[in-house]
């Protein structure tokens, strides 16, 4: 048990975060906290490293150097095995649902609840139809991904990872290529699942998406957080940040 | 000319490499799926499922195979040896040769194609889309859910495909024999009880373990292992059906010396 995470309200910690791919180095030095109940947007270039900031968070990625805190626990040496555990608490968006299509949107709503939990088939049901409801989705349950549009398989994905009501939501880029009806229909369900509780970072290169949702905007530029605080911090700590956001040229 | 002899000692070294990096990963994704075979959550289901996709929908294809390969052998080695008068050793030369190479070998090489092919483009699609990652994040294992149960399957599946396959070769080369060789059927049939032995069953029957173990993970280490998007599915399941197909004729000598020594060496 570490002392910081009993004695704080930080869910999430990186530091000295290091992170290369061969010769492309894409994290220098990374440090940043995020408080419980807070929703951090992580801004940057395309390319800039993200998604692996998400993707070390339930060890998809193990970092080469520095450590990550999940709640009180340094994950950065994990196990796959103990990294299960984490993966209970922390949902992860994927930027294209990543649904399983081999199996029906109800099968695919039921899949952690099947495996994580003790509910009874009925049980089962009751919540996933419930949670298909909330999302908008009712009645969809027979279909398969293949036969649903983009907008409905990002939010079958949103259900799916927070079917578990996990204490942290990794979004990566939930709203990329979305229409604005469904932009917002999303980002609502941020909201929602924000009012309950729900620690968050949220990947994107929607900037109104971003404001809307987020307590914080961390930006990433050279492999370091470059600015980190509200939109009008960091507007003012950095004119290069603020020409980012208001997408003009640097 | 040194330059040369450099890009050329380079190229060879990073085709070693990437061999060992092949047979390394295979080798530590059997040690993974044999620790997780042992612990729970296990999925009976799933590896029923696979059973159906793996053996039952490849018994047709495979079943073609070993009985057209007991009818070709029949048919070559009775037009050759009626020159010699040898006609008569037909079923004797046949049976043995189905049973112990042609039906075990055949057969996997069929299935490296069929199945092979399958597991390793449908494991390389999901980890292009994220399914396999999808599988992590949610708290399970993709070994348990996704390679112990084909790997199981192969190895249920495949010996009992080449059980079925040794019979229908036999009767292929059985009706060739009566109708293309003029043998008699309980000539023919007396000839083959009295042949094939155990041991000769036995040298055939165990090979496809080995074969199935090859095949399904060579298939599931490509496919978990790919990189790039639709092209590297592609380049997955080449290399998954061309490097399973050479496993099983190249283990298949030193399989065939192993079961020498153990069954049949005085």
């Amino acid at each position: 048990m570490n002392a910081w995470a009993a004695t704080t309200d930080i869910a999430v910690r990186f530091r000295g975060f290091k992170k290369a791919f061969g010769p492309k180095v894409v994290h220098r030095d990374v440090s940043f906290d995020v408080r419980r109940g807070e929703c951090l947007g992580l801004l940057g270039g395309s390319g800039a490293g993200k998604s692996v900031i998400l993707r070390s968070l339930v060890g998809l990625e193990k970092p080469d150097a520095g450590e990550v805190w999940v709640e009180n626990e340094n994950i950065s040496r994990y196990s796959e095995q103990s990294l299960i555990e984490i993966r209970r608490k922390v949902a992860y968006v994927f930027q294209n649902g990543a649904l399983f299509d081999s199996m029906s949107v109800f099968d695919n709503l039921a899949y952690a609840l099947r495996e994580h939990t003790q509910l009874t088939s009925e049980q089962i049901r009751k919540r996933v139809l419930d949670t298909l409801k909330e999302f908008g989705l009712a009645g969809n349950e027979k279909l398969f991904p293949s036969n649903l549009s983009g907008g409905m398989q990002k939010r079958v994905g949103l259900a799916r990872s927070i079917i578990l009501q996990p204490s942290i939501v990794l979004y990566d880029e939930p709203t990329a290529g979305l229409d604005p009806y469904n932009t917002r229909r999303i980002c609502d369900m941020m909201l929602r699942l924000k009012s309950k509780g729900a620690t968050a970072i949220f990947v994107t290169h929607d900037m109104p998406a971003a404001f809307s949702v987020c307590d914080r905007i961390a930006v990433l530029k050279d492999g370091k957080i470059h600015a980190i605080g509200t939109r009008e911090e960091i507007e003012r700590q950095d004119p290069w940040v603020a020409k980012f956001i208001q997408g003009e040229e640097l | 000319m040194s330059t040369i002899v450099l890009a050329i000692s380079d190229r060879i070294s990073r085709r070693f490499g990437n061999l060992f990096r092949m047979f390394g990963g295979a080798w530590l994704l059997f040690l993974q799926s044999l620790r997780d075979l042992f612990t729970k959550p296990r999925y009976p289901r799933l590896v029923i499922d696979q059973l159906y996709s793996i053996g039952v929908e490849s018994s047709a294809l495979l079943l073609v195979t070993a009985g057209f390969s007991g009818m070709v052998m029949a048919l070559q080695f009775g037009l050759g040896l009626e020159k010699f008068g040898g006609k008569l050793y037909v079923p004797k030369i046949v049976s043995l040769s189905i049973v112990r190479e042609i039906s075990p070998v055949f057969c996997s090489l069929m299935f490296a194609a069929r199945v092979g092919a399958g597991i390793a483009s449908e494991i390389a699609s999901m980890v292009v889309t994220q399914q396999i990652d999808a599988i992590r994040v949610l708290g399970t294992s993709p070994i348990k859910r996704i390679v112990i149960p084909r790997m199981l399957a192969c190895l249920i599946a495949l010996p009992l495909l080449c059980v079925l396959g040794n019979f229908v070769g036999i009767i292929g080369a059985g009706i060739v024999g009566v109708t293309e060789l003029g043998l008699d059927p309980t000539f023919f049939y007396q000839k083959v009880l009295e042949t094939v032995s155990l041991v000769d069953f036995l040298t055939g029957f165990l090979k496809t373990f080995f074969f199935a173990l090859f095949i399904s993970l060579t298939a599931c280490h490509f496919g978990l292992s790919v990189q790039g998007g639709t092209q590297g599915v592609g380049r997955a399941t080449t290399l998954a059906v061309v490097i399973s197909s050479i496993s099983v004729l190249i283990s298949d000598y030193f399989l065939t010396k192993l079961f020498y020594v153990l069954l049949e060496k005085p």
